[in-house]
């Protein structure tokens, strides 16, 4: 059967919206179930957890350490560093999501906002974090320099303390790319699937 | 076209008239009221919604799979060329669906954002496509 013949079948028959199950008035008021609602969902749970467990974490260590104790240790001040840089991290993906969720304009002009909005995400992303992970063990050496750190940390030689760095902030830096990895590089694919279709 | 089970289907339209709801605010009637919703429709089906895997071929209640050839779909079309359709892309979905639709080619360069004789090129390829699909089956 021909595509025209299939046409004039189908224009002939009664075109049916499929039976919802479900009321108008609450498909309005409810909530979006696509991959990007799901995301904005996680993202807010994060905004509020993340908060509360720097606060819980802040608490118990001031408590057990004292405040002022707390303050001085570059390593406890690098983990409240990183704590905030993960909140404003995901205020910032949150509203990338948001701007992501407009499904107005024509198709092809929607999948190039859409890119273009993700890989200005990818890039910002990743100047903060490189910019992070090198400015922690600068911080750190510091530190050191001025010596700050209340446990002999400067005694270590420098190669060994600079392996170290390597160490913890190359896997973090991965982990990281991996978290973005599985929120957002399958999305950026996709659209990059449809666009090239669309060319 | 781009589900192929009913609860997907509800899923879909259910997700459209949300995202329509939500996008009303920022029509500007410089398009066409219907322009606009088909624009909302398609990039929810393709960039917004997530299908649920389930799995297009049903048993029947003896365990065999039936033939493609045999089925008809539920609105009663011809199972070989929807089967057809099915393998398209997802612009190309949108192509046929808007051909369907009897949408002219300037509508459908508003809708999809692809020039007309882009648009004119791609149905035809589209038109080879499905013949050899359906002659494949």
């Amino acid at each position: 059967m021909e595509l025209e013949e299939f046409k004039e079948m189908y224009n002939s028959s009664v075109a049916q919206a499929p039976v919802l199950s479900a009321d108008v008035k609450d498909i309005v008021t409810g909530k979006s179930h696509g991959p990007l609602a799901k995301l904005e969902k996680n993202l807010v749970q994060l905004l509020y957890i993340l908060p509360l467990f720097i606060i819980a974490f802040g608490g118990i260590v001031s408590l057990v350490l004292g405040f002022g104790e707390m303050a001085r240790n570059p390593i406890l001040v690098l983990v409240f560093i990183v704590f905030v840089a993960e909140i404003l991290f995901s205020v910032f993906s949150y509203f990338t999501v948001k701007k992501m969720q407009d499904n107005m304009g024509d198709v092809k002009g929607a999948l190039i906002h859409k890119i273009a909005t993700l890989k200005r995400f990818f890039k910002w992303h990743l100047i903060i974090y490189i910019g992070l992970f090198l400015l922690m063990p600068l911080y750190l050496e510091l530190n050191i320099h001025f010596q700050f750190t209340p446990n002999g940390v400067g005694k270590i030689n420098v190669f060994i303390r600079l392996a170290w760095y390597v160490l913890i902030f190359f896997p973090l830096y991965k982990i990281k790319q991996e978290q973005l990895k599985q929120n957002f590089t399958w999305y950026l694919d996709e659209l990059n699937g449809v666009l090239k279709q669309a060319e | 076209m781009y589900t192929d089970n009913p609860e997907d289907r509800e899923d879909l339209y259910q997700e459209i008239v949300l995202q329509a709801w939500k996008g009303y605010k920022n029509f500007r009637a410089e398009a066409k009221f219907s322009t606009w919703l088909y624009q909302v429709a398609l990039n929810t089906a393709i960039t917004g919604f997530k299908k649920i895997k389930r799995s297009p071929l049903q048993h029947t209640a003896d365990g065999d799979v039936p033939e493609i050839a045999d089925i008809n779909d539920d609105a009663g079309y011809p199972a070989q060329l929807h089967t057809a359709i099915a393998q398209l892309n997802e612009i190309e979905k949108a192509i046929v669906m808007l051909y369907l639709d009897s949408k002219p080619y300037e509508e459908m360069q508003d809708i999809l954002g692809i020039a007309t004789g882009a648009l004119r090129v791609k149905m035809t390829r589209i038109k080879e496509k499905l013949r050899t699909i359906t002659k494949n089956n």
